[in-house]
């Protein structure tokens, strides 16, 4: 393959020529890196034969010579939406953290948020503790390639017994004048009992094709409560493969609500490891794909533990040209005894060329446990559109009235209105369109 | 008001309504009764524009527009109303929601602009006590989890807010108790008018007892074989339906 080739041949030579490992103060990183591309190296990229991503084409989207770290001499301070101000924020382009944009006044002081390189350099024990133990090299090429090649990162520290007030907003994107390959890279450690929300937001806009393969680690200790929203909002010619693992202890609360509405490419992993007995994972997405878009949804919930539950609801709209895949993996093990694990993915397809892979895979080992699955693909109900027009409602508003409602299901799950609200409307505008 | 002349509609290939003509003035009440099949509901469904029923022939005037040539929505705004005999469940859209829409679609097309948020709210306190409807059902979603009884006044509360020219009740008495019978046909007969008109479909003669029609035509595959006055109506259901099939065939 032409781009197994090419590609691989630079990143290799980017890998040797910047010497990742000398310059890095760190000891350990030298290793973590050295090894992560290793399993890079001998993997490569997913091909169409890979199982998990046999519905991707990367091939295409590298043709043209990429830059693999990229330093942007000149930044531009991005434009941030209206409920930014209902956030602290931090500024994330290029994969590197950019101090002089994040807005992290008032912020409590026992938080810590800063470059993760420098963490590690700095050897700050839960950061070192951490890092190479929750996302897997050897389960992803995507994740063997962020280890290898990330640039500074950023690390979350919420310790024991602390709330974060506000929201945090992430706001990762790319700058530069060419095509760009960035590896963003977010640690988040949860203390016991700590509270937060976090909102992962891709915005890369006005720039060359560019592929982002960021991946966020979160670490939850013993009832701590996580709220992550992921916002994939790019234009729509911008890659992005975004990988989330997360490990939850007793008693956590996990929720995440993805939500991806722009982009060429974009594909989720999403995996959640519930890591102890009794602890909770919410799991909630909305795609709507159109136009040689393909969104591509994997979930991995793996019950681990007795008396844990599980529940996950991912629901689409394709439109005509669009392609959409969702891939929901639940695991309940043998020692998973009173799990509760449901699952369900709907789609509603706007056009006869519309294109939807869905593939609920449950496999349970544990004999005493709760779970279910669903799939739904199919068209608006002409019964309810019907119903609509017969009250005098036009055919357009009668359908945007039934797709708001849609995805109302999912949306009604994000608790900070301003962002509700900004994506309603959004998806309210995308749907009028139609 | 409604010139029906001489109609014949098919379904799925299958002719139901053959030579069918009625008239309705404003500030009439017509009952049309009929054995099962014998295309009572295709008639509400052609009325109102359902796109899978085809008219082959015969012609729609409702007053001076040609009914067929106008889409649902347009039905609609024009002032038809159809209280449907299975009413459809919409998740996630409030009837407020629907109502305000769809009250809003309606004045457009009359060129009239949004009815102030008092005054509908005053609209729809108005209404739920004229069919008695429970203060919280309006925040609900349109007919989830609502009982039979709270569907079909449901119907009549849309009807009531709507405020049609022409109401078509499609045996909206199916699966009502006593009780739920006499609220909806209350409804109906605090909402007539010497403006408006309405279709009462029914196949029992229950609900002519409280709603009473000027005019009963009996449908018998797909025409009307009998027309008379109220007192018709108890002559079938004494008589039952195989009476007036024997007296067409003779």
């Amino acid at each position: 393959m032409v781009m197994e080739h090419t590609l691989k041949e630079r990143l290799l030579e980017v890998f040797t020529q910047h010497d990742l490992a000398a310059k890095s103060a760190f000891i350990g990183l030298e290793g973590f890196r050295n090894t992560a591309f290793e399993t890079f190296k001998a993997k490569g990229f997913p091909g169409r034969k890979h199982e998990e991503y046999r519905f991707l084409n990367f091939e295409p989207l590298f043709k043209p010579a990429h830059e693999i770290q990229p330093v942007a001499n000149t930044l531009k301070e991005p434009a941030y939406p209206e409920w930014d101000k209902d956030c602290f924020r931090i500024v994330v382009i290029n994969g590197q953290l950019i101090r002089q944009w994040s807005n992290l006044d008032g912020l409590p002081s026992a938080i810590t948020i800063g470059s993760l390189q420098e963490a590690l350099e700095m050897k700050n024990v839960k950061a070192l503790a951490a890092i190479g133990t929750l996302a897997s090299n050897d389960d992803d090429p995507f994740v063997a390639l962020n280890s290898a090649l990330f640039n500074q990162g950023v690390f979350i520290h919420i310790p024991d017994k602390v709330t974060l007030d506000k929201p945090l907003h992430l706001y990762i994107t790319n700058q530069g004048n060419t095509h760009l390959f960035t590896q963003p890279r977010i640690l988040v450690i949860a203390g016991k009992q700590a509270n937060a929300s976090l909102i992962q937001h891709f915005a890369t806009a006005t720039l060359p094709a560019s592929f982002t393969n960021s991946l966020c680690e979160v670490q939850a200790d013993e009832d701590a409560n996580i709220t992550m929203y992921c916002v994939q909002n790019e234009e729509e010619n911008q890659s992005l493969v975004n990988t989330i693992e997360a490990h939850i202890s007793k008693f956590c609360n996990f929720k995440t609500v993805t939500v991806t509405l722009g982009g060429k490419l974009v594909r989720n992993n999403l995996n959640v490891v519930l890591d102890s007995a009794e602890c909770e994972a919410h799991l909630y997405g909305y795609y709507h794909p159109k136009n040689q878009q393909t969104f591509d949804n994997h979930t991995l919930v793996d019950h681990k533990f007795p008396h844990c539950n599980s529940n996950e609801l991912y629901k689409g709209v394709v439109e005509e040209g669009g392609h959409a895949v969702f891939n929901g993996k639940v695991f309940v093990r043998k020692d998973a005894q009173k799990t509760n694990a449901f699952q369900n993915n709907k789609n509603i397809l706007l056009s006869d060329d519309a294109t939807v892979n869905t593939k609920p895979q449950l496999e349970i080992y544990a004999d005493d446990v709760k779970c279910s699955h669903g799939s739904s693909t199919g068209y608006l109900d002409p019964e309810q559109l019907f119903y609509l027009r017969s009250r005098g409602i036009s055919l357009e508003k009668a359908r945007a009235l039934l797709l708001k409602a849609y995805a109302a299901e999912v949306l009604d799950q994000i608790e900070l209105e301003s962002l509700h609200q900004h994506l309603s409307e959004q998806i309210e505008a995308i749907n009028h369109q139609v | 008001m409604l010139k029906i002349s001489n109609l014949y509609a098919r379904v799925e290939e299958k002719e139901i309504l053959k030579g069918f003509s009625l008239e309705v003035k404003a500030g009439e009440v017509h009952a049309i009764m009929g054995p099962n099949g014998s295309g009572k509901s295709t008639l509400a469904s052609v009325l109102a524009g359902r796109e899978d029923y085809e008219v082959t022939a015969g012609e729609i005037n409702f007053d001076g527009k040609d009914l067929l040539e106008l889409s649902p929505e347009d039905r609609a705004r024009e002032g038809v109303f159809l209280a449907f005999q299975y009413p459809v469940e919409i998740p996630g859209v409030s009837i407020t929601n629907f109502l305000k829409t769809a009250l809003s679609e309606q004045r457009k097309y009359k060129g009239l602009p949004d009815m102030e948020p008092k005054e509908f709210l005053q609209r729809m306190k108005d209404k739920k006590a004229l069919v008695e409807i429970d203060n919280n059902l309006t925040s609900r979603s349109v007919n989830e989890g609502f009982s039979g009884g709270e569907k079909k006044r449901n119907e009549i509360f849309q009807m009531a807010m709507l405020e049609p020219k022409l109401a078509i009740l499609d045996e909206t008495d199916s699966g009502l108790d006593i009780d739920a019978l006499r609220i909806v046909a209350n409804g109906v007969n605090r909402l007539k008018t010497p403006q408006n008109a309405a279709i009462v479909i029914t196949h029992y003669q229950r609900l002519l007892d409280y709603i009473v029609p000027d005019f009963v035509h009996v449908l018998v595959d797909g025409r009307i074989v009998k027309s008379g006055g109220k007192e018709l109506a108890l002559e079938l259901e004494e008589k039952g339906y195989d009476w007036i099939r024997k007296e067409v065939e003779a």
